[in-house]
């Protein structure tokens, strides 16, 4: 397809350039690079060609040609890259300079994920993957008791599912390729009234990694990494109108956008279940029903609309007033899938969408946009501008009572009577309104800036609505004709009012009769520990200054240099509580006054630190130097509290043998300091060796990124006895993990050769290495265990953690691995 | 608040329009350079050329040396060389350097015709609040990119020049592929100034990122508050040492808003929520937002 792009542009083009030179009228002027290439890299990993096309062979690398009739003033341009290759850019343009123009693009975008992945799954289409047959495993049990694990009943089914595994596993390509095709034409009748219509049609396709899981939740689930097809379509339509007087302007804008997948559904086989009496389930130990099949709803086709207007006033004294208003419509009506694959054996269908509150969607969300803008110079040297926004957010998505079953599978009976949810509308809208002011001080060209910037979100069923004031000072100063230094300040204080952590009840419609006796209770009890903040609407104190230099010491040479510390403190002044006091759901003498530990959960400070230094040196005619160097650290600190979710209602219950024990428990929380730190370096050189003629230019760069988690509280140490230490086999074990690690090392180096007139010879070589070490993507942790073959994980503490639940079949380690390669290719550039 | 916040800013609207008088757009040289004072249009592009024969067989090629020839709407296009130089009959008589403009100077010449369109809130925009001027980034004798006469060959070169510590982010593993040259900045931001905050295209965060991941678009049955609210809640669209551009590792980004009880409080070993994988995501899948009617937790 793509090469028919290519080439149809070119059949398109090649009589008008003809007809144009025959003619001899027609300036044209153009360039054509083409060449070939041969790579070697070891091994084969995608991540070499992630978002490009490399490949031995031929390759039509650049290709660009301009035509201008001069007696008119039309023209024609063509620019092209990578022609014929998955990453290929084409643009065609043509029009009459100042009156119309037509430009046509396509730019193609790979994204390859992996050529490794291994995956016992069959894709039938239609996002319908099967297997060929279900791993035999002799013990159908979710839940073994320890007796039964030690007997061997979990090493039984792995042993089973790895000797399946080795008879089903085959390779499966993944990733994605996304093509964007667009027109735009450009009207300009007249010097007050411009025109634009643009059309754009992407295609997106390919498979995506994604999970599976079916079964009831962890530790008793099964799960499945999986290819997801994917085949987008997005058609755009965008329409512009501009009407520009001297001193104001006018631009109209209209956007339509649709969405359609055409694959709705994802639906998978469970591995582990034969569905023997073809009722769509199996029953194991008479505890859990399982579905043969998991499904899921894929991204449901949508569609946007946004109208804007925008109007810009130049008004006396200097000043300019710019305003928009826009607003937007997002919609989303797809027919909706029933709860479960199956009924389950329950008398309720959940299998039918019958028993849905609604069948579709009928998803819907508006916005409306309005900002105004003001500046004005009132005296000499002096600049002030004024601003004010308004954000809103309305969603009109109907809320509704849903049923949910978990993950395809139920114990006996109905599902939990938690699972009772309704979907929320969350909508939001947002204010920001504020002074800049700047001042020009009558020495060194320096500018003083101060200002204030107020920001108001009210939110419906959040936890907080918030608001921010910030204070903002800056400094320019130019001391002499190369130096020229800038600083900047800003502080920020965000109130996160009152916040309410039941807001999440509001998602449950369950009666406390239903809840019983249960001690869980999300709703009337809590959801989250009372004790956490989340992050985006907590209570933050932001610091941040940014310090610049640019320094041109001498002529060719050019220095610049810059720092940002930004440090968000996110204390809210959690103190203890007592959630459970007064709460009128009959709570027990004793585990009413039960008191959380009064400190903060979640993150709780994030620091970064950026330095970045360019240099830049034209040592003579012929020699151009460049150097940069950056760096970034982002420490982020957080804290977390694991507690038995079973004892929310009665805390005093837990057992005090219990490892793991209640929510009042401050040796059961843990901390987490991360440590992410990025260094990029690289230098280049152009030599003209011999001027016009001879050329060499290089180029060397290297980054590396590094992960560090210092993991410290439970998980490490026990909660009963912080004194000791917990194995690695405990069933809540965790310890620091190993340091991420991501080094990329790139050089290039290129020799021109221009033998002719027009006509450039050059030698291309690429050096380009790349090594990876992630804890998440290896099978070789302390904590996971391969069995029969890298493709199974099952955790190691089966001693104490009987549940057979915790299997990630999964497509592979690494699925875009560390590499090596070189690179080399000859090229000729004709230039006409 | 919203009616009568609304009811007074259509109001200072209306009361700006009618001050909008049409004064002439065109520069007053004068103002912007005492020495224009005498100076007269020479209207004869070749008494340039005399001098300048390279940069105006450079300039010819461009965009503005062909509308201004072939396609000038108006008699300051029609003014090719002086349309942005003013008047340069001083300048023929005793060619010195006292007509030169300064970055700021250069920008009111340019907004004569480009105060337009999408540079239409330049004026306010962080760039020109931080002196940034046209010229600091265009070059308009030559082309040195191949669209949107750029100072450098690569609009990625230009922003870096300034924005340094972005290049640095660009280069971490998981990123945008700019550096590929599949995306460039402006696909983001609009450099000109814009509503959105950072100078971001879209009015939000959101609005931007939706423009290329319209299926994450929605809307959904299940929402995820803090994913309707802000992308960059949990994503660093620069780049991060974490795969899927995510602002934490694995499980560690969930569990800076989460704390249920359970298997969900604790990055623990012997659970598939984390020692593999994406963590949470290895069974939260849809935590974009949820279209299945059992997808309250996005597993589904």
């Amino acid at each position: 397809m793509k090469k028919t792009y290519a080439l149809a542009s070119l059949l398109l083009l090649a009589p008008v350039v003809a007809q144009a030179q025959e003619e001899g009228k027609i300036e044209s002027s153009g360039e054509i690079t083409v060449g070939i290439q041969q790579m070697d890299v070891d091994p084969d990993s995608s991540k070499f060609n992630k978002n490009r096309d490399l490949d031995d062979g031929f390759n039509l690398y650049d290709l660009w040609f301009g035509l201008v009739d001069p007696n008119n003033g039309r023209y024609l341009d063509f620019q092209g890259e990578n022609l014929l290759r998955d990453d290929q850019s084409i643009r065609f343009g043509f029009g009459s300079y100042g009156s119309w123009g037509v430009v046509i693009d396509r730019n193609e975008i790979p994204h390859n994920l992996s050529n490794k992945a291994r995956t016992p799954y069959i894709d039938q289409g239609g996002g319908l993957l099967t297997l060929p047959s279900t791993a035999p495993i002799p013990n159908t049990n979710l839940a073994p008791t320890t007796a039964q694990a030690t007997a061997g009943m979990l090493t039984d089914n792995d042993a089973a599912t790895a000797t399946w595994l080795s008879t089903t596993l085959h390779g499966v390509e993944l990733g994605t390729q996304r093509d964007k095709t667009g027109a735009t034409i450009s009207i300009t009748p007249h010097q007050d009234f411009k025109f634009r219509l643009s059309l754009s049609d992407e295609r997106k396709d390919g498979s995506n990694l994604t999970y599976g899981a079916i079964g009831d939740r962890p530790p008793r689930t099964l799960n499945a990494q999986l290819a997801e097809p994917i085949d987008y379509k997005t058609q755009e339509l965008k329409f512009e109108a501009e009407y520009n007087q001297p001193t104001y302007q006018a631009l109209f804008t209209y956007l339509l956008s649709g969405f359609e997948n055409d694959i709705d559904t994802l639906r998978w086989q469970n591995p582990y279940v034969a569905d023997v009496d073809g009722n769509g389930y199996d029953t194991w130990n008479a505890a859990h029903n399982i579905a043969s099949f998991g499904q899921r709803a894929l991204a449901p086709d949508n569609r946007y609309q946004n109208a804007s207007l925008a109007l810009g006033f130049d008004l006396p004294m200097a000043s300019r007033l710019s305003a928009t208003v826009a607003y937007g419509l997002m919609e989303q009506d797809e027919t909706l899938l029933p709860y479960s694959t199956s009924s389950l054996g329950s008398a309720t269908a959940f299998d039918s969408t019958g028993i849905l509150p609604r069948t579709n969607a009928d998803a819907e969300i508006d916005t409306l946009l309005f900002n105004a803008d003001y500046s004005i110079n009132p005296i000499e040297r002096l600049n002030l501008r004024a601003f004010v926004r308004y954000y809103d957010l309305d969603n009109k998505t109907p809320q509704s009572n849903w049923w949910y079953v978990t993950d395809d599978t139920r114990g006996t009976g109905n599902p939990s009577y938690k699972n009772k949810r309704v979907n929320l509308a969350y909508s939001f809208d947002q204010m920001n309104y504020g002074l800049d002011t700047s001042y020009n001080l009558p020495f060194w060209r320096t500018t003083l800036g101060l200002g204030y910037e107020r920001e108001d979100i009210d939110r419906e069923f959040r936890e907080a609505n918030t608001e921010e004031d910030m204070l903002k000072a800056s400094l320019k100063t130019r001391p002499t004709d190369w130096l020229t230094l800038r600083a900047k300040y800003l502080y920020g204080d965000r109130d996160g009012g009152e916040y309410n952590n039941t807001v999440t009840a509001q998602s449950y419609w369950y009666s406390l009769a239903d809840a019983g006796a249960d001690r869980d209770n999300p709703q009337f009890t809590f959801s989250n520990h009372p004790d956490m903040r989340k992050f985006d609407v907590s209570d933050r104190e932001r610091d941040q200054f940014d310090l610049a230099a640019t320094v041109m010491p001498m002529a060719g040479l050019d220095l610049t240099g810059s720092y940002r510390y930004r440090k968000d403190d996110y204390a809210s002044g959690v103190t203890a509580t007592q959630p459970l006091l007064a709460s009128g759901i009959g709570v027990a003498a004793g585990d009413d006054t039960a008191a959380t530990p009064g400190d903060q959960l979640g993150l709780l400070e994030s620091k970064t630190q950026r330095y970045a230094l360019d240099i830049s040196y034209a040592a003579t005619e012929r020699l151009n130097l460049n150097a940069f160097g950056s760096r970034e650290t982002i420490e982020s600190t957080q804290r977390g509290l694991e507690f038995n979710e079973n004892n929310k209602m009665n805390p005093t219950a837990v057992s005090g043998a219990a490892e793991l024990g209640p929510w009042t428990r401050t040796t059961s929380q843990w901390m987490a300091v991360t440590d992410d730190k990025t260094n990029t370096i690289g230098v280049g050189a152009g030599f003209e060796i011999i001027p016009g003629t001879l050329r060499f230019a290089t180029d060397y760069t290297y980054s590396q990124g590094k992960v560090d988690i210092d993991y410290s509280g439970f998980g490490t140490q026990s909660s009963l006895n912080p004194d000791n230490t917990l194995a690695d086999t405990h069933e809540f074990a965790f310890r620091n993990p190993e340091t991420v690690t991501h080094k990329q090392y790139n050089l290039n180096a290129t020799l021109e050769y221009q033998f002719v007139k027009n006509l450039v010879f050059g030698l291309h070589y690429i050096y380009d290495r790349y090594k990876i070490s992630d804890w998440m993507q290896e099978a070789d942790t302390p904590w996971v265990e391969s069995v029969g073959s890298e493709y199974l994980l099952r955790d190691t503490s089966d001693a104490t953690s009987t549940q057979w639940g915790n299997r990630l079949i999964n497509l592979g380690s690494y699925l875009g691995p560390s590499y090596e390669a070189h690179f080399g290719a000859v090229t000729l550039t004709y230039r006409f | 608040m919203k009616k009568t916040f609304k009811g007074a800013c259509l109001m200072g609207i209306a009361w700006a329009s009618m001050f909008a008088t049409a004064q002439a757009g065109e520069v007053d040289w004068a103002a912007l350079n005492p020495a224009f004072a005498k100076a007269g249009y020479v209207k004869d592009k070749e008494a340039c050329a005399g001098c300048h024969a390279d940069s105006i067989e450079a300039y010819k090629k461009t965009v503005h040396g062909r509308t201004f020839q072939h396609g000038a709407k108006g008699p300051l296009q029609a003014r090719d060389c002086e349309a942005c130089h003013g008047p340069r009959s001083e300048h023929v008589a005793a060619p010195d350097a006292s007509l030169k403009f300064s970055t700021a100077q250069y920008s009111t010449v340019c907004l004569q015709c480009h105060q337009d369109g999408g540079r239409m809130h330049w004026q306010n925009s962080q760039h020109k609040t931080g002196e940034v001027g046209c010229v600091s980034c265009h070059t308009l004798m030559q082309n040195k990119s191949k669209k949107g006469l750029l100072a450098k060959a690569d609009e990625s070169a230009v922003c870096y020049s300034c924005h340094a510590d972005v290049r640095g982010q660009m280069s971490k593993q998981s990123h945008h592929p700019v550096k590929e040259g599949k995306m460039a900045c402006s696909s983001c931001h609009n450099p000109h100034g814009s509503v959105g905050k950072s100078m971001l295209k879209g009015a939000t965060v959101n609005e931007t990122c939706f423009n290329c991941h319209q299926d994450k678009r929605g809307p959904f049955i299940f929402e995820h508050p803090v994913v309707r609210e802000n992308c960059a809640n949990c994503h660093d669209a620069h780049g991060s040492n974490n795969p899927d551009l995510l602002n934490a590792k694995g499980s560690f980004l969930c569990l800076q808003c989460h704390s249920y009880g359970g298997h969900i409080n604790l990055p623990r070993y012997n659970r598939t929520s984390n020692p593999y994988g994406q963590g949470c995501v290895n069974c939260h899948v849809t935590q974009h937002g949820s279209n299945h009617p059992s997808g309250a937790k996005f597993t589904r």
